[in-house]
């Protein structure tokens, strides 16, 4: 038989941990709108779309519409913003699969090791060792800031606000436990240390 | 942090929502449009090209230097900036992407003539005779050039910041042409401006432009004539200049801007 103590205690962990799960947000997604070209990627053209956290968050994931012109490994970093274009490394996203060479395709990069701050521009970087080419859309509607750098990122010599890179990016958010549950919490915790003293 | 950066990041994320939509369809070849409302739906405001026009026929991304090799026997070079090549200032890498406008829906401008010219730092336009406040620069041809642009629309160029003359807000004239064999099919000209805040930092405080006399007397976008023209037709009675200004970043050696130009 169940004493009713264990049952309170139990069913605040459950509730707890359910309430303490991660949770995804995403942060942009332009991925339905029309691809009318791309833009290659290279170890030294460098090619890079903005975005806007909601939460701080250190985990990320990012899929871009790519396919794969020259093979090699492809790159996406995120990098902080200044007014209009990256400023500086922030770290590197791990890619869960590879361009095609055949045909185009979202491929997915993530990382769990970021520190990202709540509400701030941030950069997805793109680049390669070989030459991947990003999608890019002539939706008028889209005027998302991108930006191209001819030198691997030393200097950003082209930007602009019009016809997007194709790309979704989403954060993952540790949630923080409601007040309720904590009181349940507290509740567990009387309840155990009751169950000790008898 | 601009009005207009701030701006550009609140559309980021209040894009959030709006754009979530299956991506199996996207990839399994649907590619459907989705219907929003249009953005770049505003032709650019069409502004006078002023008296330095010259139809160098330069197709060159950086355009501050001097490739001029003729024999001009009105070249004088012991005016200050004419021999400079490249040109001294500070640098701009500008960025015009062009769309035509149909049926009131924006699409990339491919293959267009985008010629951009303006004065140097010491507020003189190349390969002009001495007069209208112009010093005598014929023979050189810095600060002008054209680009194609790509099929997105788009064009890079690498200038220097206009300096300043008497009469006008600093400004680069871009004109926007189209071919048809030897038939001109489209031909239209527009100014850009800068935030004045800017200017005047970049004038205070970077070579030659400090160098100058006169930035107290500048004219500023508040006062220029071209700058607050408001154009026949136009949807706002805004000055037409307030709708040409760049989408302009500052750095410590550089600058960026871009433009989006729209033509009918």
């Amino acid at each position: 038989m169940f004493n009713s103590k264990y049952v309170v205690l139990m069913a605040s962990c459950v509730i707890l941990a359910v309430s303490s799960a991660s949770s995804a947000a995403v942060l942009y997604d332009n991925t339905s709108t029309t691809v009318d070209g791309a833009d290659n990627a290279t170890s030294t053209t460098y090619i890079a779309s903005a975005f806007t956290t909601g939460s701080a968050t250190s985990a990320l994931t990012a899929s871009l519409l790519l396919e794969q012109a020259t093979t090699g490994i492809d790159t996406v970093s995120v990098y902080s913003s200044s007014t209009y274009t990256p400023d500086s490394l922030i770290g590197v996203l791990t890619a869960s699969s590879t361009a095609s060479a055949t045909s185009v395709g979202l491929v997915t990069f993530s990382s769990t090791s970021l520190s990202l701050s709540a509400n701030t521009t941030y950069w997805l970087v793109l680049s390669s060792t070989g030459s991947v080419a990003w999608s890019y859309s002539s939706d008028p509607t889209l005027t998302d800031a991108w930006a191209m750098s001819t030198n691997s990122g030393v200097v950003w010599s082209s930007t602009g606000d019009s016809y997007p890179y194709v790309f979704s990016v989403s954060d993952t958010v540790a949630a923080v436990p409601e007040p309720a549950t904590l009181s349940l919490l507290g509740l567990s915790g009387v309840a155990l240390l009751r169950r000790k003293r008898i | 942090m601009s009005e207009k950066s701030i701006s550009s990041i609140d559309k980021l994320q209040s894009r959030r929502a709006a754009l979530r939509v299956g991506v199996g369809s996207l990839i399994a070849g649907g590619l459907a449009r989705v219907t929003r409302g249009a953005v770049l739906t505003t032709v650019t405001p069409v502004e006078t090209q002023g008296p330095f026009w010259v139809d160098t026929r330069l197709n060159r991304s950086d355009v501050r230097t001097n490739t001029d090799t003729s024999t001009n026997s009105n070249r004088n070079s012991s005016i200050t900036g004419n021999s400079d090549s490249p040109q001294l200032g500070f640098p701009i890498y500008l960025t015009v992407t062009v769309s035509k406008l149909a049926n009131g829906v924006s699409t990339p401008l491919s293959g267009a003539y985008v010629d951009i010219w303006h004065a140097n730092a010491y507020g003189n336009y190349s390969d002009e005779a001495a007069g209208q406040g112009n010093a005598n620069t014929q023979g050189y041809n810095w600060l002008r050039g054209y680009q194609l642009t790509s099929s997105r629309g788009v064009v890079n160029f690498v200038t220097n910041w206009p300096g300043f003359y008497t009469g006008r807000t600093p400004h680069i004239h871009c004109r926007v042409r189209t071919f048809s064999g030897t038939t001109t099919t489209l031909n239209t000209t527009t100014q850009f401006f800068f935030d004045d805040t800017v200017s005047d930092y970049v004038f205070k405080n970077y070579a030659p432009y400090n160098t100058r006399t006169g930035l107290s007397s500048r004219t500023y976008n508040s006062t220029d004539g071209v700058y607050n023209t408001v154009s026949s037709g136009s949807t706002t009675s805004a000055p037409d200049g307030s709708r040409l200004l760049l989408r302009l970043q500052r750095g410590a050696t550089y600058a960026t801007a871009s433009f989006n130009v729209v033509v009918a």
